[in-house]
């Protein structure tokens, strides 16, 4: 009998591991870089001219899926099944671009919520967490780099601040480690506001010229919005609501002076271009 | 130098010694027997002097070297006394030394600045950050710790902001919360005892703690600084809000007369309290009705009955039991201690409301709501755009107008709203709309005639969409009295106003433009203001400031003191412009008077310089016995009975005098020169009557009088217009 009983414990052991090893509540270094380099990968492709959804899906479901599901548990977000439904319609070809989106840009968000939470372990002495956050966020640099590019010539200011804060923020918990984690908070944020800003001057630029961009455009405004929204809501309710109603609103509504003085007003102390 | 070198000596050894400049030798026709005990002397002096040197280098050395790399570690860094422009950084270290904080405006490109420690060298350190901007984060590091640290400085009353409230620290994880939370300072309701672990360490250099003592600093316990900590009243004044600490001091507070200083610029109020009024709570037990009994919500209500623009909305106590509770509009939330870890209260403060938020569950209780837009009176509003809330004042104006149709102040609320746009947010098309309805819809209104005029003046600038107009409002109502303390700020302000008439050259507000140009600049470079002013005349020569602007090219230099040139341009400004001519000859009679004036100082300065260079050369030249001894006491004598005498004349017209130190002046300016005037008197009639032959007895005194005269009207002249020149219009001058 006992032979029995310690047979099958022993024939499920190889079940199990994985399983106890996949619902451990922190990501691993490893499944991180892995999960950055995932996202990259899955942005160089969607951005071909025949995009290939299925190799895209597999890419998602071998490396990025799994830090989803758990920023989902940990975050109460929903993106697992967003972005699930959202690469079928992409399959599907229907509203492709549009969909795409959800994906890009979920997983942005995605990485942003875990940006933000290692940093409140690291604040909590966690030093562990200092390599995670650089790994992470390579999966957001192309956003800094696209943004030095549209605002600030390419100088690189948006990049090397946050370099310069995660160089710190690596090295672990220090006395001063609190003025690096909102230089990086501060910074992602600026960024994402910078990229709600941009894609609503690219609503105002494309509006009369080609409607459908303006589609893919407010997806993308909403979804960097969503990056920031916590922030502004806090900080002026009366810019979130502003800021939202523009953004679920007509593309007449759309304007970047009225936009960037809400941004403003809700990440306060942030200074934007 | 060479009396300090030759101090030490005996006489006969200092007669054996020269000393030339910084050099000293010693003399060869001195006696032998004096040679070596001098040279001994001599020696040991310049190896005296060679040590000094070496001392002061080394000392300088170690100055240098322990700037740099033997300060220690240090530690303890803390902000306190944060302000709207001012916060003070105060460290300890290891060795004592000179303290210096570098600092620069938080993700602004801006020239770091550094600030030093005004007290002498010490382990503890203090250094006052001063000309900050308020509502503004700066991030500092302390010497070459390498460490970096930022901080937020007070917000205007119109600014939101948040702050954490805590029952006690008694765990590791505290510091991440309260940071977690953003605040702006953190209260801590229970003293820490002073073997206790410092939990808050890694917050102090981020934000100020408080307690119901004040500024809760570890390194202030320590050291006393009592400037820093003795003087708190009890309440603290953050943005709009004042925050009374109320502690275990029930006989102070308790008693009848006690109440809460009121301060009439906040418009929001709260109680921090760390009294044992609450001990009755117990579990199960209504907590409401001990509230209202005790003697706290007495003081509460008194003070809301008295300061209803300011009412106390919450009263944050620590409690054993947890209970939130309204009772006459204050809110009452309690703040459990725990032994493990301790609730975070974050409180959000905006201009008319205030929510707590309990971080460990997140309930969100709002301890203040903006009064409903149906009950909102014309005073909310107007209060609203005091605390530089100009949106969220509008939009209350446009609700009362809504809401209250037919109400005696509507127009008073129009007349509001055009002004808030109009000078506060400089948006005159919109702010043209409402002072056309004020006119329109009230024309009895005595706010129409305002309103007329304001408008004749947004029309007759409309032009380019009014985007010059309401550039060049901003940079003279806004800009200017921002930055006219601030010489770079105000250089490129006048940058921008040169740039703003050169791109609307064409626009009919450009000539104004450039005439307020030319007179800031009249008030710091003249030339300047004469090449703005010449500009103004050569672009716009019909326009009535080019048509003055001659005259104002006069003023300029007349303000600098360039008399003559400004005499000319006054003429030129006449003959341009005649109807300037009253003013005009004015300004010209000022200016001659005023080159008359400095023509007499020159000549009494040369008088005076050919007297005293004519009383040198004939003292030196042996006219002995002109002044002697006795002559001397008399003279020191007659200084001080003229001292008296015009001290006495001058306290009975002691009120024409701007100052004492004036009066003073004058009285000895006066004393002086009647005394040196009666001296020169003596002095050159002696010296004509002993030349051979001797001058008659007559016009050598006449000569002597008259040379007396000249030089006590020179003096008195002279003192008089460096004193205070306006005296000399006593005699026309």
């Amino acid at each position: 009998m006992i032979k029995r009983i310690l047979g099958l414990l022993l024939a499920g052991l190889p079940f199990f591991l994985p399983c106890a090893a996949d619902c451990k509540a922190t990501l691993g270094i490893e499944e991180i870089k892995a999960y950055a380099a995932a996202g990259v990968k899955i942005e160089h492709l969607r951005k071909h001219k025949t995009v290939d959804w299925e190799k895209i899906e597999t890419l998602f479901a071998k490396d990025a899926a799994k830090v989803v599901e758990k920023t989902d548990r940990a975050k109460g977000t929903d993106y697992s099944r967003a972005i699930a439904q959202a690469l079928e319609q992409c399959r599907k070809g229907l509203k492709a671009r549009v969909n795409q989106q959800i994906l890009a840009k979920g997983l942005q968000h995605i990485t942003v919520l875990n940006i933000f939470g290692l940093c409140d372990a690291l604040m909590r002495g966690e030093a562990a967490a200092g390599p995670k956050i650089s790994a992470f966020f390579e999966e957001i640099r192309p956003t800094f780099v696209r943004r030095d590019k549209d605002f600030f010539a390419s100088a690189g200011k948006l990049e090397k601040t946050a370099e310069l804060a995660l160089e710190h923020l690596s090295q672990g918990p220090s006395e001063d480690l609190y003025t690096y984690k909102t230089d990086l908070e501060n910074i992602i944020l600026r960024t994402y506001a910078l990229s709600v800003l941009y894609e609503i001057m690219e609503i105002e630029k494309f509006l009369q010229t080609n409607p459908d961009k303006c589609a893919v455009k407010q997806m993308e405004a909403m979804i960097f919005y969503r990056i920031i929204a916590g922030r502004v809501k806090r900080n002026s309710a009366d810019a979130h609501n502003t800021i939202t109603r523009m953004l679920d609103g007509s593309y007449s509504m759309m304007k970047a002076s009225i936009l960037e003085e809400n941004l403003k007003k809700g990440l306060r102390g942030i200074s934007l271009k | 130098m060479n009396g300090q070198a030759l101090a030490g000596l005996y006489p006969a050894q200092k007669q054996c010694l020269t000393a030339t400049g910084t050099n000293i030798s010693l003399r060869p026709d001195c006696a032998n027997g004096h040679k070596d005990q001098i040279f001994q002397t001599f020696s040991m002096m310049q190896r005296l002097i060679k040590m000094k040197v070496l001392i002061i280098l080394l000392a300088w050395l170690y100055t240098g070297c322990s700037d740099d790399k033997h300060r220690g570690k240090a530690d303890h860094f803390e902000v306190l006394n944060i302000g709207l422009h001012h916060a003070s950084i105060v460290w300890r270290s290891q060795a004592p030394y000179k303290g210096r904080v570098d600092y620069v405006l938080s993700g602004s490109e801006e020239m770091q600045l550094s600030a030093r420690q005004t007290t002498r060298a010490s382990r503890f350190h203090h250094v006052r950050l001063m000309g900050l901007k308020p509502s503004s984060s700066y991030t500092y590091s302390i010497d070459k710790t390498g460490k970096r640290f930022r901080f937020k400085t007070k917000p205007t009353p119109g600014t939101a902001f948040s702050f954490t409230i805590i029952a006690n620290a008694v765990s590791k994880k505290i510091p991440g919360l309260i940071m977690a939370q953003a605040p702006e300072f953190v209260v801590c309701l229970q003293w820490r005892q002073p073997d206790e672990a410092d939990y808050l360490k890694s917050v102090r250099p981020y934000l100020p703690v408080f307690n119901f003592t004040g500024p809760d600093s570890i390194l202030l316990e320590k050291t006393l600084d009592a400037p820093l900590k003795s003087n708190f009243p009890g309440y603290i004044d953050w943005g709009g809000l004042r925050l009374y600490f109320i502690n275990r001091a029930p006989l102070q507070a308790q008693a009848p007369d006690y109440s809460l200083p009121a301060r009439p610029s906040a418009h929001l109020a709260g109680v921090i309290f760390t009294g044992g009024v609450f001990n009755e709570l117990a579990p199960g037990r209504p907590v409401k009705p001990i509230i209202v009994k005790s003697w706290l919500h007495e003081r509460l209500i008194r003070f809301n009955k008295a300061n209803p623009s300011a009412k106390i909305a919450f009263a944050a106590v620590a409690a054993n039991i947890a209970f939130e509770t309204n009772a006459d509009d204050i809110t009452y939330l309690a703040i459990v201690p725990g032994k493990e870890q301790s609730e975070v209260v974050r409180i959000d403060v905006d201009v008319e409301t205030m929510t707590a938020v309990f971080t460990g569950d997140g309930r969100e209780i709002s301890l203040k709501q903006a009064p409903l837009a149906a009950k909102r009176t014309c005073e909310q509003c107007r209060r609203l755009a005091d605390q530089g809330a100009y949106e969220k004042s509008i939009a209350a104006y446009v609700a009362f107008i809504e809401n209250n149709k037919g109400h005696f102040q509507i127009d008073d609320a129009y007349f509001a709203i055009a002004g808030i746009l109009d000078e506060k947010l400089f948006r005159p098309k919109k702010a043209l709309n409402w002072y056309t309805r004020l006119v329109k819809e009230y024309p009895a209104s005595t706010l129409a005639q305002f309103a007329k005029q304001r408008i004749d003046y947004l029309l007759a600038y409309s032009d380019f969409d009014y985007q010059p107009l309401a550039a060049f409002e901003q940079i003279k109502k806004r800009d200017y009295p921002r930055y006219k303390n601030n010489p770079g700020q105000m250089r490129q302000l006048f940058k921008k106003t040169e740039i703003m008439v050169q791109t609307y050259s064409q626009s009919r507000i450009a000539p104004q433009m450039q005439a307020w140009l030319a007179n800031q600049y009249a008030d710091s470079d003249v030339n300047k203001a004469i090449d703005a002013f010449t500009y103004l005349r050569q672009k716009w020569p019909d326009h009535p400031r080019a048509q003055k602007a001659m005259f104002d090219i006069g003023e300029a230099l007349y303000r600098d003191g360039q008399f003559k040139k400004a005499l000319d341009a006054y003429k030129q400004a006449i003959e341009h412009w005649p109807q300037i001519k009253e003013a005009g000859s004015a300004q010209i009679q000022r200016c001659r008077r005023n080159l008359t004036r400095i023509s007499l100082m020159k000549i009494s300065a040369v008088l005076l310089l050919l007297l005293g260079l004519f009383f040198f050369v004939t003292a030196w030249g042996g006219k002995k016995g002109i002044i002697q001894r006795p002559m001397r006491l008399r003279i020191i004598i007659a200084i001080i009975t003229l001292t008296v005498l015009y001290f006495f004349g001058a306290w009975l017209i002691h009120e024409q005098f701007a100052s004492t130190r004036e009066l003073v002046q004058i009285v000895l300016l006066f004393s002086c020169s009647a005394t040196a005037g009666v001296m020169t008197s003596l002095y050159v009639c002696n010296l004509l009557r002993a030349l051979k032959p001797p001058w008659p007895w007559l016009p050598g005194i006449l000569a002597g009088c008259a040379s007396g005269i000249g030089v006590m009207g020179a003096m008195v002249y002279l003192g008089i217009y460096f004193i205070n020149i306006h005296f000399l219009t006593v005699v026309n001058l």
